[in-house]
């Protein structure tokens, strides 16, 4: 089995609100192997976000993460490094679209400036260019490539132009070339084409399937949608309420979901075949004062005494596909944290 | 530098003037309106009967209060304002005296304000929840707090009298002459005519009133500084520029700092203004021979030329000070263009 | 039962929503002692007779055996030219201070807010044209230099410079009433109020208004500072309170000329001034962090 690109073991986020310690993140394990596409699957809220933000050590600043917390990427961990080494990380290894592209790029600066900016300073970052190159004319042929590869029209004009003068297509676009400015080993997808209409959210998808096809990068989706899950991941990380519910291979998730929330999930997709759907009662918990022991089950049908006691651990299905349920306990071996 | 913001800043400003103009009317009406007769306060008590009518005649004072307003607007567009009762000279004139000692007083405070509210609204925004920022707020606390003038009661107080550091009256000690009228201010005309004594002694004699007037602006400047910058700070766009790895040092001084100091430059402009407001009772404690306090006097006296042009002259510089903050946002932030446009 | 439950959770939320409220404002142990510090001031104002030591100096009083006697402790902050306790007048000045902060504040809130809505609600007519272009010729010049104006060509008293302030800055208020409204005003809710014929003052009332509480209120408390410092500095120069009255701004006037030495007759009102000021932008403070939004 080769070495794995990124591991997240054990990881605990909290983050100090009002009225208390919201415990978001409590207990995370991924596992990501060079050139994988995964996918991580949850409704609003459940963490996702809150996850790969730790990943990229970008959380805000009243957030908090234990001690036991480990982020292993290339076999170091994240959480422990400095600011120099991460930010080598930022630039050259790791990079993450946003879900809303309106808000995550700069309303003050024109586009140009930013890519530049990002390039300029990925160079004194980059492995294959010791010391600084203060070429200063050499990035704008670079960024205008970049935006060429996005397949935005008129390029130059979009150099000039300032965020607020682009449409929201353009602008996940322009987000994604941000991402992409270097070759990176691990690509971020948080929700992309949430906030754009259908017909722009299927050449946004064009466009990152030509991306992924093209590089050898490992890829985390983010999404609530499960088509594009199914579209793009080979295995997919099922989130509830800051822990991972199921871990399955995509195929076998859509063929045969076990975990209760992920059948509910199933199910709540309209299909054209009909119906719209049965919903999951309920809604999800106060991270302040989560309840105990299995975190779904005060919305599960199958719950059993156990659930609302013991937090369960990971039990494998078969060898790729385990979940967090008391319901398997009988039909297999639990798994260590390992 | 495009059509839209010509257009839009002039319209702008004939509206600001306008508007200026209107102001103008309700404090004549209201004067014509008050009870006294400041004719005769001016030509003194033992001045002929004869002597005042005529007075009162050459100057329109018995004709409705509309035929009144017409012959000053007649005036002001030939740069005449009126002549002052007080001075007993045209009051063009006392403007131009009057006026660089009070810009002198409030261009060293517009410029201490705005670089150090900034400086110190952003090192307090980067180092918050530090033992700095606790002492930044304090200072904070009392420097909103205590009017203007108290604050050059204290430093008179204690500088010029008890530890005798600082002179306590006029713009130049005793004695001295003042250099060469360059610029009319004389600090610079001493730098100019390379006096650097005299440039000292100007400076020795502004530090209080400066200081005192700059107290509460800076500190309002730096308060809004450190609120928009720690807003912004939790941003996407900053999350997202620190997560493309871009160096923090180059995040915080420029992709932070100049979203975050669109609302200060605004609050600067408006401080600078009232700082003519402010600056009439400072000019009264230190007889500073500036514009406001000559405008104090014209109010003490009911000297009506000589406020109105005093309002005016004000008034001016608070629509220009507008228009140049219209111009530095739309440099700043390009959607405040688009928003227009709309 | 459904409805039982949906009142639950809207009472819970409220609760929820004070008392968030007060954990952001008393989080501030600034702001909590700005409260307390305003508390012992209206006392003070409200109580002047009862605890004063010396309670005929706020009137005409003389005696000049005990004139510009320093700090002891039976004038702990000394006599001023007159032979008059200065800290009875201090007391006696807290209470013309509040009296002017309630009043002006009101005044100006209540006609800038009215003015607002009217303004703002009826769009596009001569009514906004007007009420807008009144506001804006008296924001043309800075506050403190409008007042400053309406005092000296009037009667200069308390009463004149209370109504100077009012008139110098009720047009702020009407400006965030007007903004907010001619938002809200495109609003569904406000439509169908319309249509199903409620009346103007319901609307603007009941309806417009409860929306635009919250920069309103934060105004305002910032704004006791502001009135008592301009009441303050009006009264400095001698267009406000005239003398004897005990008004903090004439005190501190009358006692610079008797700077240095006696240096207490100006100090002390001065002092005071400061304190007020700081109490009403304590709690300014808080307020205005009781109305950000919270973490989560």
């Amino acid at each position: 089995m080769s070495k794995e690109l990124l591991e997240i073991r054990d990881l605990h986020v909290g983050f100090k609100v009002f009225n208390g310690i919201a415990k978001v993140i409590d207990g995370v394990n991924i596992k990501l192997w060079p050139s994988e596409k995964i996918g991580i699957v949850g409704e609003t809220g459940c963490g996702k976000t809150t996850t790969v933000k730790a990943i990229m050590r970008i959380l805000s600043r009243n957030s908090l993460i234990t001690h036991e917390s480990k982020i292993l990427f290339e076999g170091k961990n994240i959480l422990k490094m400095n600011n120099s080494e991460i930010q080598k990380i930022r630039s050259n290894k790791i990079a993450m679209v946003f879900e809303d592209p309106t808000s995550s790029i700069n309303p003050v600066f024109n586009i140009g400036t930013q890519l530049k900016d990002i390039y300029k300073y990925s160079l004194s970052y980059e492995e294959n260019n010791p010391g600084k190159k203060e070429l200063k004319d050499d990035f704008k042929p670079k960024v205008i490539q970049i935006l060429k590869n996005v397949y935005l029209p008129d390029p130059k004009r979009i150099y000039q132009s300032y965020p607020i003068q682009l449409s929201g297509g353009m602008l996940q676009r322009v987000s994604i070339a941000m991402a992409l400015i270097n070759k990176k080993k691990l690509l971020i997808f948080d929700e992309p084409g949430t906030s754009l209409d259908v017909t722009i959210k299927d050449q946004i998808f064009r466009l990152i399937t030509k991306v992924i096809s093209e590089e050898k990068t490992s890829i985390i989706l983010i999404s609530h949608n499960l088509g594009d899950i199914r579209h793009i991941a080979e295995r997919v990380y099922v989130m509830y309420a800051g822990r991972i519910v199921e871990v399955a291979k995509t195929k076998e998730f859509f063929d045969n979901p076990v975990h209760p929330y992920s059948k509910g999930l199933l199910l709540a997709t309209p299909k054209l075949s009909g119906g719209l759907g049965e919903g999951i009662s309920g809604h999800i918990p106060d991270y302040t004062n989560p309840p105990k022991g299995c975190r779904f089950h005060p919305r599960c049908k199958y719950r059993m005494p156990i659930c609302s006691e013991k937090k369960p651990p990971l039990f494998n299905i078969d060898d790729s596909h385990q979940v967090t349920c008391f319901l398997f306990q009988n039909k297999g071996a639990t798994i260590n944290e390992n | 530098m495009n059509i839209i913001t010509i257009k839009a800043i002039g319209k702008r400003f004939l509206y600001l003037l306008i508007v200026l103009l209107g102001l103008s009317m309700i404090i004549f009406v209201l004067a014509r309106i008050m009870p006294g007769d400041p004719v005769r306060m001016a030509l003194g008590a033992r001045a002929p009967e004869w002597v005042v009518q005529k007075t009162i005649e050459e100057n329109h004072l018995n004709d409705p209060v509309y035929e009144q307003y017409y012959y000053w607007f007649k005036g002001i567009l030939h740069g005449d304002f009126g002549f002052s009762w007080v001075t007993r000279r045209a009051v063009i004139e006392d403007i131009k005296a009057f006026f660089p000692a009070t810009f002198e007083i409030v261009m060293y405070t517009a410029i201490l304000t705005a670089i150090f509210g900034i400086l110190f609204g952003s090192i307090s925004a980067m180092r918050s929840n530090d033992w700095m920022d606790s002492i930044f707020r304090m200072i904070t606390y009392v420097g909103i707090s205590v009017p203007p003038f108290i604050f050059a009661i204290l430093f008179m107080f204690i500088f010029a009298y008890i530890l005798n550091i600082l002179p306590a009256m006029g713009r130049l000690s005793q004695g001295v002459v003042p250099p060469p009228s360059i610029t009319h201010l004389i600090t610079i005309d001493a730098l100019l005519v390379g006096n650097f004594p005299l440039f000292f002694d100007a400076i020795l004699h502004l530090i209080i009133p400066v200081a005192s007037l700059t107290m509460k602006p800076l500190v309002s400047v730096a308060r809004v500084t450190r609120s928009s910058m720690i807003e912004n700070l939790e941003k996407d766009y900053i999350t997202a520029g620190r997560s493309y790895g871009i160096p923090n040092r180059l995040i915080m001084l420029k992709y932070l700092l100049k979203p975050s100091i669109i609302p200060s430059i605004t609050l600067f402009a408006l401080s600078s203004v009232q700082l003519f407001a402010h600056a009439f009772i400072i000019e009264n404690i230190f007889n500073w021979p500036g514009l406001s306090r000559y405008g104090m006097n014209a109010l003490l006296n009911k000297d009506l030329n000589s406020i109105i042009a005093v309002v005016l002259v004000i008034g001016l510089i608070f629509i220009i000070a507008n228009i140049i903050v219209d111009f530095i946002n739309r440099w700043l932030d390009p959607r405040v263009i688009i928003k227009e446009s709309l | 039962m459904l409805k039982n439950m949906n009142i639950q959770r809207e009472k819970s939320k409220k609760w929820d929503d004070a008392k968030r409220g007060w954990y952001n404002y008393s989080r501030n142990f600034i702001s909590v002692m700005g409260l307390v510090g305003i508390l012992i001031i209206v006392f003070i104002a409200i109580f002047a007779n009862y605890i004063s030591p010396s309670p005929e100096s706020a009137a005409v009083y003389v005696n000049f055996d005990e004139a510009l006697q320093p700090p002891s402790l039976s004038h702990i902050c000394g006599t001023d030219e007159m032979g008059r306790d200065v800290l009875s007048r201090i007391f006696f000045g807290l209470r013309i201070s509040l009296y002017m902060v309630v009043i002006v504040l009101s005044l100006m809130a209540s006609f800038g807010i009215v003015m607002g809505l009217i303004a703002g609600y009826f769009n596009n007519s001569y009514i906004e044209t007007i009420i807008m272009r009144i506001a804006d010729m008296l924001l043309a010049i800075p506050g403190l230099l409008l007042a400053l104006v309406i005092c000296s060509l009037l009667t200069p008293n308390i009463t004149t410079a209370m109504m100077a302030m009012t008139v110098a800055w009720w047009p702020w208020y009407c400006r965030i009433v007007y903004g907010l409204t001619t938002s809200i005003k495109g609003e569904a809710y406000i439509w169908s109020a319309e249509v199903s014929g409620a009346s103007y003052t319901h609307i603007l009332f009941k309806e417009i208004l409860p929306n635009c509480l919250s920069p309103i209120l934060t105004k305002m408390t910032l704004d006791a500072g502001l009135i008592i410092l301009t009441g303050a500095s009006i009264s400095f120069i001698g267009l406000g309170a005239q003398p004897p009255t005990p008004e903090l701004g004439s005190m501190v006037s009358s006692g610079v000329k008797f700077l240095p030495e006696h240096w207490w007759v100006s100090l002390s009102p001065a002092f005071a001034i400061v304190i007020v000021i700081m109490c009403f932008n304590f709690i300014g403070d808080g307020i205005a962090s009781m109305f950000e939004k919270g973490e989560g």
